[in-house]
């Protein structure tokens, strides 16, 4: 089982720290208002039990974009909303010139570059900070609990680094999350790269 | 003032829309072709343009390969990549190949920024 120290642990939060903070700053330009972040939760865990786990964490059903991400990390990056918020976010992104019926037509888009923009903004600037390149896979629109959205059936005990940062947009009382989940055979890699820049501090 | 050929290519319609927006705005006598992929952007080889807003993760050949060859079709033309791949190595194969970066989100001062180099 893969292990991470304290010091490595710290690390991949300041790392994840940055990365999340460019997300917010392009999402922050996006809908022109701060964005409030927590600090990234991570853990080591089996797929199905980290499917579980974000089930738990959110009370309805989410709606949102994933990417996979292949090369220096790979895995897969979701951003997820309440569904029922959806619109909105895509209202505050296209302005109020889009008509309501037009406006529905292009949920699944807007989400779409959105998401492409948000996810690109962290997955890019972890691929900058560990002088790498990574992948990332055109968005998909998902939609569903966390265990439909992972498609994980109960028996997937693969190991997955997961990672969860929530992220509140205050006066359109609008949260959401970004989380990863990278793939441990991919993570020896990650993890060597860090002990090397660790080192070089 | 001339009028000029702009050509925006990206797979999102919503990013058309909002670069189209832009554009329209501030010159509404500019003449604006779209394209959702790389292969649909090379139909339009031959056609007089000025200007290219290209972006990078699309379906097919992404934005570096099509400017490549554009920037060999239309070596006086503008071009800038659109991304949100915000990569230093993205970055780096841009300034090579002599083209523009602008990172998204797409704002109304990035599109005013790139439109610039042609105004």
């Amino acid at each position: 089982m893969l292990e991470i120290n304290d010091i490595q642990r710290d690390y991949i939060t300041e790392v994840l720290n940055i990365s999340m903070g460019s997300a917010a700053s392009v999402l922050s330009e996006m809908v022109n208002e701060e964005v409030a972040l927590s600090v990234p939760e991570i853990d080591f865990l089996q797929r199905n039990i980290a499917a579980n786990k974000f089930d738990q964490t959110s009370e309805s059903k989410m709606s949102g974009v994933t990417q996979s991400m292949s090369g220096a990390l790979s895995g897969d990056a979701l951003l997820m909303f309440p569904e029922e918020k959806t619109l909105s976010i895509v209202r505050i992104l296209l302005g109020e010139s889009v008509s309501v019926e037009n406006l529905t037509e292009m949920e699944q888009e807007a989400m779409c570059e959105i998401g492409n923009i948000i996810l690109n903004a962290v997955v890019s600037s972890v691929a900058n900070i560990l002088e790498q390149e990574i992948v990332s896979s055109l968005p998909r629109f998902i939609k569903g609990t966390g265990k439909e959205i992972y498609a994980v059936d109960a028996g997937n005990e693969d190991l997955v680094m997961f990672i969860k940062v929530d992220f509140g947009l205050e006066s359109q009382s609008i949260n959401g999350y970004v989380t990863m989940m990278l793939n441990v055979d991919s993570l020896q890699n990650f993890m060597t790269q860090l002990d090397e820049q660790i080192h070089a501090i | 003032m001339a009028e000029k050929t702009v050509l925006i290519v990206d797979d999102s319609r919503v990013s058309r829309m909002l670069i189209k927006s832009v554009v329209v705005d501030r010159h509404p006598e500019w003449v604006i072709l779209e394209s959702g992929s790389g292969d649909e952007a090379l139909t339009h080889v031959g056609e007089a343009i000025d200007l290219m807003i290209i972006d990078f993760n699309m379906p097919g050949m992404n934005g570096m390969m099509l400017s490549e060859q554009m920037k060999a079709h239309y070596p006086d033309a503008h071009i800038s990549m659109l991304t949100a791949n915000v990569q230093d190595s993205i970055q780096q194969r841009a300034s090579a190949l002599g083209i523009g970066f602008e990172k998204k989100p797409i704002t109304e001062a990035k599109i005013a920024n790139i439109m610039s180099q042609v105004e």
